[in-house]
């Protein structure tokens, strides 16, 4: 039996139970008075209210079953929840994970294309990809054709940067003929 | 207008020269994402929904009708050639494909797939196009209630099939209903569950919520995997249509499939995996060759091939005459359809039956043509093997980010949608079926909706029982609920059996050079 992942299970039913009973209590529409505001018992927090209160209920039971898997020996776990933690690298997860909200963040600040352009780099390098040239080419070329056809082709508003990168990027865009 | 003067019409916009061009290349991609391991058609239809804002709702359906088409049959590509699927629909296709490949060639195996295929999608559309119309029309009598209690069968129809864990899915089904329910609600306009966030008061886009959960926690899961096979396919794999002889010899087993997929198609949720493995699992127990199946019988790929693109054209009935997708890729021409305020269901059929009829021309031209261009993608395989799928996952990423970017020109859906791709990464690790959480992100407003105007009407809960037709589908919907939570079905088995080999397709998906 893997009670790690017995316990995995066990923490993320319990997360889903206490925040789906939290916000079914408290946070639906705050300050309304559900009574008032229902008819024939049915009002604006009945649906989200029920759903939430469903996701309470499969949680506790699955939190139940869980424990029993823990404390009472005799069941066992299904061989493929074991399996499952082998077929993965959680290193690369959380380097994948890391560089991809890293680029999400930088997009605001340094603006889309040079956002992009850094990203393709770290993430084909991590990646495993060596060549220098592969990473150049397919960096700036690929930030190139992106440019173009969602800042060129489809007048999509893409992200500028802030201040000195602002200016850097529609410097970029007037070399590449965008604007 | 009669049906087939609708059709001959359909035929000529489905053949204008920018339409037919926008088919194909919806079939080059569905092909290729369906034959490159890893990446898989659903997560092809995600990434191109942004792009259809561009286009006309029609535009729209066919191009994402060409993904559908061609990426259901695109895995068949690589599980013949190389032994790994594509897609999860594609499992069965290695068992008896790559010994027929290894025996007879890769020509032989590859011809017997695409005939079938083409048949059971062909038989499909027809089905499509006949059967949706008298459907609709008696949809046509359908009140608030009626529609409610459809789009709860529909959701809660996924759970027959959700990988064989029904507690899990229904966290995730009722997880996807609740976070569609942020924002307005449909009838008082009270803001529910958006702490103060003015952001949160217009909802939780769907098409973020999509193109997260399934391109960039896809991505994410491929990117993590261990084990990295290399894959070299040298030769050219050349493909043509089976003979008539063959073909004649292999009728039972393609007819069978056909039937199967073709059913399965219109249950909501199920969808090509489903119907590849239950027509691979009664094909086996109908062959007399049933017990050589795995060691390279031919009716053991023609019927799975038969089946799982027999379900794509069924799968559009409930769609288009309900609003109730059938499966992940008809979930995103639902999706499609409400980008471009088109309301799926019988009033479709009466006010826009062009609309409706040039679908259905599309999907049969998409069916034909898709065995060309499964042609020409078969002999580039070798190429598309040599592309570093480290270089693609970058591009689907950043491709990812701009398509929830073009929903509302928000940075702040780069956020959401990162946050939900994250999740659905988790999620996959974790054994959580995605598909209830984004079925449920989708139809979740619309069963609100439906629901809430019910009550108000009728200004009771019991009209949902107190109706026939209502009564109906909620009855059904219950006993899919007590289907669901008894194991011995062949759906339910055959989940079971997907649920495993999915393990096998997610560690070999990712394919290094």
């Amino acid at each position: 039996m893997d009670t790690r992942e017995a316990w995995k299970n066990i923490v993320i039913a319990a997360f889903l139970l206490v925040t789906s009973a939290v916000l079914a209590g408290y946070f639906i529409a705050p300050g309304l008075d559900g009574a008032a505001a229902s008819r024939g018992g049915v009002g604006p927090t009945t649906w989200p209210r029920v759903m939430l209160i469903g996701i309470a209920v499969c949680a506790a039971v699955m939190l139940l079953r869980e424990l029993a898997r823990v404390f009472l020996r005799h069941q066992h776990l299904p061989e493929a929840a074991a399996e499952t933690a082998e077929l993965y690298d959680n290193r690369k997860a959380v380097i994948g994970i890391t560089i991809l909200v890293v680029f999400g963040v930088a997009i605001p600040v340094v603006g889309f294309a040079l956002a992009t352009v850094a990203f393709f780099a770290v993430w084909l390098w991590l990646g495993g990809v060596r060549r220098p040239r592969t990473v150049v080419l397919v960096s700036l070329l690929g930030t190139i054709a992106l440019l173009y056809l969602f800042a060129g082709v489809s007048k999509m508003p893409l992200d500028r940067g802030m201040g000195a990168f602002d200016a850097l990027t529609i410097s970029l865009y007037r070399v590449l003929g965008i604007y | 207008m009669d049906t087939l003067a609708y059709l001959a019409h359909g035929m000529a916009v489905a053949f204008e020269p920018f339409n037919f061009a926008v088919m194909i290349a919806g079939l080059f991609i569905g092909v290729i994402a369906g034959a490159v391991p890893g990446i898989s058609f659903v997560n092809a239809m995600a990434l191109s929904l942004p792009f259809t804002y561009l286009m006309s709702p029609l535009v729209a359906m066919m191009f994402l009708g060409g993904i559908y088409v061609g990426g259901v049959f695109g895995g068949s590509i690589s599980s013949i050639l190389v032994n790994i699927p594509g897609d999860p629909d594609s499992v069965p296709s290695c068992w008896d494909g790559y010994p027929i490949a290894q025996r007879d060639g890769a020509v032989h195996a590859l011809s017997i797939a695409i005939t079938a295929s083409a048949i059971g999608g062909l038989f499909s559309a027809m089905l499509l196009t006949f059967a949706a119309p008298p459907f609709a029309s008696f949809a046509l009598t359908f009140d608030q209630p009626e529609f409610f209690a459809a789009t709860l069968l529909g959701l809660v129809s996924v759970l027959a099939v959700c990988r064989g864990n029904l507690l899990m899915g229904l966290i995730s089904l009722f997880l996807g209903i609740a976070l569609g329910s942020v924002g307005s609600d449909p009838l008082y306009g009270v803001n529910r569950l958006t702490f103060g966030s003015e952001l949160l008061e217009n909802g939780i886009d769907f098409v973020v919520v999509m193109i997260g959960i399934f391109a960039i926690g896809e991505v994410l899961e491929t990117f993590s995997a261990r084990d990295q096979p290399d894959i070299s396919v040298k030769e050219k794999a050349k493909m043509g249509l089976l003979s008539p002889k063959d073909l004649w010899r292999l009728r039972g087993s393609i007819t069978r499939g056909t039937a199967i997929g073709s059913v399965i198609g219109v249950i909501p949720g199920a969808g090509a995996a489903v119907g590849a493995f239950v027509a691979y699992g009664l094909e086996k127990q109908f062959n007399k060759r049933g017990d050589e199946f795995g060691t390279g019988i031919e009716d053991g790929l023609a019927a799975p091939e038969a089946s799982k693109n027999a379900t794509t054209g069924a799968a559009m009935i409930p769609l288009l005459t309900l609003g109730i997708p059938g499966s992940g890729g008809a979930a995103i021409m639902l999706a499609a359809l409400m980008l471009h305020q088109v309301q799926p269901g019988p009033l479709l059929f009466v006010k826009d039956p062009e609309l409706i009829y040039a679908i259905f021309a599309s999907f049969t031209l998409a069916n034909i043509f898709m065995i060309f261009v499964s042609m020409l993608v078969a002999r580039s395989f070798g190429l598309l093997m040599r592309t570093d799928p480290i270089i693609l996952y970058a591009f689907i990423l950043v491709l990812s980010l701009l398509g929830a970017f073009a929903v509302r020109n928000n940075v702040a859906d780069i956020f959401i949608c990162l946050a939900f791709g994250i999740i659905g990464y988790f999620m996959r690790r974790h054994n959580f079926p995605t598909a209830p959480l984004v079925l449920g992100v989708i139809l979740g407003p619309l069963a609100e909706g439906y629901f809430m105007t019910s009550v108000a009407s009728y200004g009771t809960l019991t009209v949902f029982f107190t109706r026939p037709a209502s009564a109906v589908l909620m009855l059904l919907t219950f006993a899919f609920v007590a289907w669901s939570v008894f194991p011995r079905s062949s759906i339910r088995t055959s989940a079971a059996a997907y649920d495993a080999e999915t393990k096998v397709v997610d560690r070999k998906a990712t394919v290094r050079d």
